[in-house]
């Protein structure tokens, strides 16, 4: 059969529509999650520490710079799908109306930021950090390492570098000596295949391998489950002791598990209602433009 | 149909060459705003060097749109 050139323009148009809408669907039903639930839990969970400016990037290059601009894959929903189903939480910026893909957003005021993600670093399995010279992000790496939590911290290997390996190199280098000058902490030389790594018991820097981050968070779960209760409500307790104010909190809404049936239908439903609403724009442009060309 | 199938697929292709360009060009502009504010002289170097990768591949991509324009002449139009 011959493929029809118009079919195929027609196809691409709607592969393209269906991606950006389906992904358009699924940012817009995303649940937050709020603060206190995650503290009052008692489930383990890996907190994403990172500049807000850095929410977006790290889309791979072909798609990203098509007319379509497909944002399928943000450094935030590749780590999530490293640590495939486990739940990654971040906090997210203040206002946003479309939050990213990948972790679940909680959103903390300007004034109490500071002490609940402190209690936060306390309560979590597993932190993940993205390198930034940002004053919170610069506050939060200091905060691990004061706290003692450098042990369950994973850094993660990627920079604002607009996919430039030259830039990228520089970047780590200045991270690395920052560790290194300021904080005590050596870090193997630049590799460009990294993506994330952490210190050892011995402060030893280990690499590891995007695949290997989820028996990492496991074996870090162990270590957490191992804590007792007591510990833990200790550990967020000293959290509170930079003033940590949870009674203005209301009640959580949301189940830190995720979504609620009620949203999946509706996400669902709204993925469905997109496709036929792009397959019918399309069939509208396909037969207006079928007509105009008749006129040559 | 095929004749215009052809014409409909070229046109999506320079339009999407074009706004590639675009993106090229916005992506230049983006970087050399970060260059402005680095502090260090290298970083600036490289972010310099950057851009103007970025602006070499706006230009090609507009060259291929504009390519893609000229081959207009060479499908033959359904009567």
């Amino acid at each position: 059969m011959r493929a029809d050139p118009m079919v195929i323009t027609l196809l691409l148009l709607l592969l393209a529509g269906l991606i950006n809408l389906i992904n358009w669907a699924r940012r817009s039903n995303q649940r937050s999650i709020k603060y206190k639930a995650l503290i009052n839990e008692q489930k383990p969970f890996c907190l994403y520490l990172r500049s807000f400016a850095d929410d977006g990037t790290g889309t791979i290059a072909p798609l990203n710079a098509t007319w379509v601009d497909i944002k399928l894959d943000t450094f935030e929903k590749r780590l999530s799908n490293h640590l495939f189903g486990k739940l990654l939480v971040a906090v997210g910026r203040p206002g946003e109306n479309l939050p990213n893909l990948g972790a679940k957003k909680m959103y903390l005021e300007d004034s109490e930021w500071k002490q609940k993600v402190a209690a936060l670093i306390s309560k979590a399995a597993m932190v993940i950090l993205k390198p930034s010279n940002t004053l919170g992000l610069q506050w939060e790496l200091k905060h691990l390492i004061e706290s003692g939590s450098m042990d369950k911290t994973v850094l993660f290997h990627t920079f604002n570098d607009f996919g430039d390996r030259k830039l990228k190199e520089y970047y780590y280098n200045e991270f690395a000596n920052n560790m290194k000058n300021e904080l005590g902490f050596e870090m193997e030389p630049f590799n460009p295949r990294d993506s994330y790594s952490y210190f050892d018991e011995d402060g030893l820097h280990q690499t590891i391998g995007p695949f290997k981050l989820r028996k990492y968070f496991e074996k870090l779960v162990e270590r957490w489950e191992m804590e007792s209760p007591l510990e833990k409500a200790m550990n967020v307790g000293a959290s509170e002791e930079f003033g940590v104010g949870i009674k203005e909190e209301q009640a959580f809404e949301t189940d830190p598990e995720g979504e609620t049936t009620e949203n999946k239908l509706f996400g669902a439903l709204s993925t469905i209602f997109s496709g036929i609403f792009v397959f019918a724009v399309s069939y509208v442009a396909m037969v207006m433009l079928m007509d105009l060309f008749k006129l040559f | 149909m095929g004749g215009n199938g052809y014409i409909l697929l070229v046109l999506f292709l320079i339009f999407s060459a074009f706004i590639k360009g675009s993106r090229f060009l916005e992506r230049k502009k983006l970087i050399l705003k970060r260059a402005e504010l680095a502090e260090k002289e290298l970083e600036k170097e490289l972010l310099v060097n950057l851009a103007k990768k970025n602006k070499r591949w706006a230009y090609l991509y507009f060259l291929i749109s504009l390519l893609g324009i000229f081959s207009f002449a060479l499908i033959p139009l359904e009567p």
